[in-house]
Formats: structure tokens, sequence, C-alpha cells
């Protein structure tokens, strides 16, 4: 995947740097490690006009140093030099082991300190470490350098409170040597093995897993550990109090470092309490209603988020999909898991006058698979009525889901959608042609040529204006052709690879004298006779 | 932009464009395709270089943040017709199954003895969590590291 097109410009200096920011020529992004802001740029969730690299700054902001009760960390510190360094180990050991977990040892060689606290990712390690320690951000601007506590420097997920033009340079962390800490981890990232396992007969979800250089006993060796459905139980007990901790946490920074009087030192509460604050934001109840009610496509709360039209829930396995703003399916729940959040979400169709109108129907499956590779599972449909839903599936399938575009009647009777929970399955079934053949930007005297070359292929050919990168999916191709002899063509092609359709299908640039063009798979001569053509075509496409 | 810099050695300097990821400058543009993309999210490590060697996941490296700098490939790491105690130990141990992780896994290998020349299993494990082996080759990659420590040892 390949990031969209940018201007590139070095800074030497964090004067240079902020002069940059300032100039003109569209919106600017600070380039360091690159870590946060490239899989952003690769997945074009955001297509800044410059990026600034820092880069070159590092012998000024790369340093670590203790200033008076404090230590000062340079903006392109890496996770790694922060993990290693015997000084962050001795006066902020929690900083240390925290930045020990960050990704994997490749990603903490190039991620940085700077780059880590601007991205404010909820899910990061040094934003929640650096609310507890109740860390200052010190930010340079074109008026100078202004100093925010980390409680008012992340403003919501994504955001800081650093205005366009501004660059972190350091961050001040007290130092708490002798401080008595704990640093814990909690992923809702499914970490392979089965999402369940069985506990003491009751089955819960096995996607949470905790690490971190201290673990908590889990209880006895054969004792089932107490449910969590149960109030009374010490797990819940804890969890309740944790909660109301961290409630408090977001209320007061400061509490973060209270003294404790048995240890007569200052004490590191854990950060999960510090995240928690910060990720709840936005509860549960509120991003549910954002869904539902106001057609929200990114909300963000404790344990569901949405992207687009799904709501993700529990982590992965459990969702929701809006198929238009009045119909919904909701994945049933099998098992049932500990929260209530279906019941929520059942109660706000309800109160929007939506009420369920079966369990599947025929055209969910692929919908669901293309939507959110969840095919093979039992779903509730809400809506005002079962024809509304019926007609919204449709609409859904023939607008939004690849394979039955090409072809309008090809959704045709139940049986031929009898899914097989993969699109070349569900193509066959559909009895589409076998092999589609796209040509973007080729002559059409060209395109008819190859066209009576694969009679047992379809061959449709477009122009550039008529077919942007992100639209082939619709056509299904096998293969692309792509002029490439000019730059709107190689555009074309680096393009076509960051859009869903374009990744995983070859795609063969037309050339005048030259190797295949970036992203493409193989070059064609362009002044070559079609017959030329026939063989690499041949080898490019399924049997 | 105008691009210089070291790869295996030999001095390099191409026009790209400020795009360009490290990984497809090195086969696209250089021509050595034993660097491997896999995921391309940064995930599965089977892109791995040295970058002044140490082991990054050139997928999430601009070829531009190179600039001045040495890159390694897997080709560089030994001669044309030798190999690299590490990659000795990998053909030894057995430590390859489909081998398409192993570029990554190799250099990745190189990287963590560069640090920690006598590491433990356990370190081993953890030195090598950034590169996924889809064979799930795992105890022999780990068997072949440990050797190749040993065989430096000595």
């Amino acid at each position: 995947v390949i990031p969209a097109a940018f201007a590139y410009q070095r800074a030497g200096s964090v004067a240079e740097a902020l002069a940059l920011l300032e100039a003109p020529g569209g919106d600017a992004a600070v380039l360091a490690g690159g870590h946060s802001l490239l899989p952003m740029m690769k997945l074009r969730r955001t297509r800044p006009a410059r990026l600034v690299d820092i880069g070159p700054c590092a012998g000024e902001l790369g340093g670590i140093a203790v200033e008076g009760s404090e230590v000062v960390i340079g903006a392109l510190v890496t996770h790694h030099a922060l993990a290693t360094s015997p000084l962050v180990a001795g006066q902020v050991p929690i900083l240390a082991a925290a930045a020990a977990l960050v990704g994997d040892p490749q990603v903490r060689r190039r991620g940085t300190v700077g780059g880590s606290l601007s991205h404010a990712d909820p899910a990061a390690d040094l934003p929640g470490v650096a609310l507890a320690l109740g860390a200052t951000v010190v930010v340079a601007g074109p008026a100078g350098r202004r100093r925010v506590p980390a409680a008012e420097f992340f403003v919501a997920r994504n955001r800081t409170a650093m205005a366009p033009g501004e660059l972190l340079v350091e961050v001040r962390v007290p130092a708490v040597a002798g401080a008595r800490w704990s640093y814990q981890r909690l992923t809702r990232r499914p970490v392979g093995g089965p999402r369940h396992r069985r506990h003491g007969g009751r089955v819960r979800p096995a996607g949470c897993r905790r690490h971190g250089p201290t673990r908590r006993p889990q209880g006895q060796p054969g004792v089932p550990p107490p449910s969590r459905r149960s109030p009374d139980s010490p797990g819940a007990r804890r969890s309740a109090a944790l909660r109301a901790r961290a409630r408090q946490a977001g209320r007061t920074a400061s509490m973060m470092r209270s003294r404790d009087p048995r240890a007569g030192r200052r004490t590191c509460r854990v950060p999960v309490a510090a995240g928690a604050r910060y990720v709840d934001a936005v509860n549960d109840r509120e991003v549910i209603d954002a869904f539902v009610n106001q057609e929200s496509r990114a909300a963000f709360g404790a344990t569901v988020h949405v992207e687009a039209d799904v709501l993700i829930l529990d982590g992965w396995w459990h969702a929701i999909l809006r198929i238009s703003p009045d119909v919904f399916v909701m994945r049933n729940e099998t098992p049932p898991s500990t929260t209530t959040l279906l019941d929520d979400a059942a109660a706000a169709f309800t109160d929007r006058g939506l009420q369920c109108v079966g369990e599947d129907h025929p055209l969910i499956q692929p919908i669901t698979y293309t939507a959110i590779s969840l095919g093979a599972a039992s779903w509730t449909v809400w809506a005002t009525d079962a024809a509304t839903a019926d007609a919204a599936f449709r609409v859904k399938l023939t607008t939004e889901t690849e394979f039955v575009a090409a072809e309008p009647g090809v959704l045709g009777t139940e049986s031929a959608l009898g899914f097989s929970a993969e699109l070349g399955g569900a193509r066959r079934l559909s009895g589409l042609p076998s092999s589609v053949i796209l040509t973007v930007g080729v002559e059409t005297a060209r395109a008819d040529e190859l066209a009576l070359q694969f009679p047992d292929c379809r061959l449709e050919s477009r122009s550039f204006e008529e077919m942007p990168p992100e639209a082939c999916g619709a056509l299904i191709p096998n293969l692309i052709i792509v002029d490439a002899t000019d730059q709107v063509g190689r555009d074309w092609a680096m393009e076509v690879r960051a859009s869903a359709c374009g990744r995983f299908l070859p795609v063969l640039g037309v050339v005048r004298d030259g190797g295949p063009p970036l992203g493409t798979d193989g070059a064609l001569e362009a002044d070559a006779p079609v017959d030329a053509w026939i063989e690499p075509l041949r080898a490019m496409l399924p049997a | 932009v105008k691009l210089r810099l070291q790869v295996n050695g030999a001095a390099r300097a191409d026009d790209v464009e400020p795009r360009l990821l490290l990984a497809d400058y090195l086969r696209d543009v250089v021509g050595l395709t034993g660097t491997l993309v896999g995921c391309d999210t940064s995930s599965c490590g089977a892109c791995t270089v040295l970058l002044e060697g140490r082991a990054v996941k050139s997928c999430t490296v601009l070829a531009v943040q190179a600039e001045g700098r040495s890159v390694t490939t897997i080709e560089g790491l030994a001669g044309p017709d030798r190999l690299h105690p590490v990659q000795e130990a990998f053909r030894a141990c057995h430590g390859l199954q489909c081998g398409f992780c192993t570029p990554g896994m190799v250099l990745a290998a190189v990287s963590l003895l560069a640090e920690c020349p006598q590491p433990t299993e356990a370190e081993v494990r953890r030195g090598l969590e950034g590169n996924l082996c889809r064979c799930t080759g795992y105890h022999n990659i780990v068997r072949a590291v440990l050797a190749a420590a040993a065989a430096s040892a000595r």
C-alpha cells in the first residue's frame, strides 16, 4: 500500500522545522520515526500535503537528561532508547517498562516518544503512562515554547492540544525513583488461539490478555476464578474499585502521585486507571445512541467503537451493521457475553420504532462477509418491517458488494446465493464470467484486438476519467492493464494498489521501452503487436 | 527527490518519489528482491532490513528517511558465495520451511545478536517477536539463533 503523494521537506533544526510548518503549500505533518504516521498515511486515513521530516534534528531532540526533579526526554528519543536507558530505568522505571512493551524490537527502534504522544492513540502505551505520571509536554510554536500538562494535552482519540504549526519538542516527567509501581496492559486484540476458553464450566472470551513486568496471580491452580457475573466476587469488586478510581483520577491527575503513608514514598497508580478516563471520553451507551440514532460513522467508547457502518463490540467478534439508516443487523451472541451491550442496542432500536423482523436472510451473509469478514454466523434483523429490510439488503448488495454489481439480476434465486463463505465461490454460484480483464486508458482499437484474442474472458475497457482507481472493484477484474506511458497512468497504477480491489490483483503497465512501472507486476510494450501481449496476459490469468 | 545512501556497501544515488517506501525502493528500484513484503503493515517483519546495522521494518520507512544511511539487505549480509554465520545456522538447524519469513528472521536475529551476543532462549523469542512465521517453525528458528550465538562464542 502506498501513501498518497506529498511534498517532502527535511528540517535540520527545530527553528527550521517551525519555519517549514508555517510555510505555504498546504497542511503539513511532522515525520519523525513514522511508525504512527506512515501506517495512517498508507491506509489513507490521513493525507497531508507536506511532510516535514525532523529526523535530522536528532542532535537537538534526541537526548535524555535530569533537570532538578524532572527527567527531560527529547521528542526524537526512540522507544528502544527509553527502554534501555539506565537513567530512565533509575528515575522513572515505569516508563522504561512501558516503552519495552511497545510494538516489537524493529518498531521500538524507529518509533519515537514525541510521535507516540502526538499521535494520541488511547491504545498506545506512552500516553497512559504520561497521564499517570503527571508529565508535562513541551510544545514549540511560532510564538515560542509552552508547557502543557499531559491531562490537558490529550483532547480526544488522535487529537491533542497542539495547534497546526506547533511541534512537540520534549516531555518532562517527574523523577519518581524508589516509587512503587506496576504497569499492566490489557489488550482486546485477539492474540491467536481460540477466542473462548472454558473456565470452571463457564465460557468467557479469551481475547483479553494481561501482560507486563509484574503479573498478579490469577487465583489458585485448579480453583476456577470467581465468575465475572457476580457483583460480589472479589474480581468484580476490584474492577469496580478500579473504575471508580479511574473516574476520580480523571478529575485529579495529581492524585496519581499521592503519597503512600506506608511506604513513605510517592506512589504511581496503575496507568490503566488513567487510561480508562482517557478512553471513557465517550461512554458505550453514547456510542450506541450515536450509531443508532444519529447515523454516526465514527465514535469510540470504552468497549465499543464505530467504524463507518459497523459498530464493533467486545473486541472483534460481535458487531452490528447498519444496512441503511433504519435497517440494522446484529450478530447473535453465542455464547452470551457478560456485557449488556447487545441488550442496550436492542433497546435503542425499539426506542426508534424498529422491531426484530427475523433471524437471518439469504443476503446477510454476503453483506457481512464483505463488510467485516464474518459470514458464517447468525444475525438478527432490526427494521420497521420485513419488506423494508429486504429492500435495504438488495440496495446494499447492488451498490456496495463487489461481486453482484457487474450484472444486474444475478441476485437471482436463493439457491444461487447459497453462499460458500468465499467470494470466489459466490462468483461461481452466481454465474459470472470466469475472468474479467480490465483495461484502463488503453486505446479502444487495442482493447478490441485483445477481446478477440481472449474469447473466454470478458474485456472491460475504460478511460482514466471513467475508472478512478478505487472504483474498479465493482467490475471484479481478475487482471488490470493500465496505460502507463505517461505520469497519469503511472500514478493510477500506484493508486490502485492502495484500493481494496487492486491490492491482490495482477496489474500490467503498458510502457514504451522500460521495465514494469512501480506498483505493477509486469510491463507490456505499447508498440508491440497484440500477439506479443497474449502470453504475458495468459500467464497472469487464473487457470 | 534525490536520494543518496549505501545499499550493501555500495553508494547509490537515485531520483525517487517521496512516498516511495524503503521496501519498494529496495525491490523495485535497486532490484534486491530478497526483501519481501508480507503484511505491509509493520506486523509480520518479512520486510526487515538493517538500517545502520539495526533491524527496521522497511515497509514503514520512507526511502528518503534513509538519506545518507547504510542499508543492509539479506543479499548483502555475506558475500555472494558464502553464508553469514546466522544463515549457516538457519540451514544447519532447519530454521526455515517455506522461506518467506527467512530474510526478515535472519536480519532480525543478526540485529539481536549484535546487541546481545549470548541471548537466552527467552531473549531470542522476545527479540524475534516482530517477525511472524506462518509455517510456525519458531522452535527451529530459535534453535538456529542460539546455535549461531554459540558458534560465535567459540
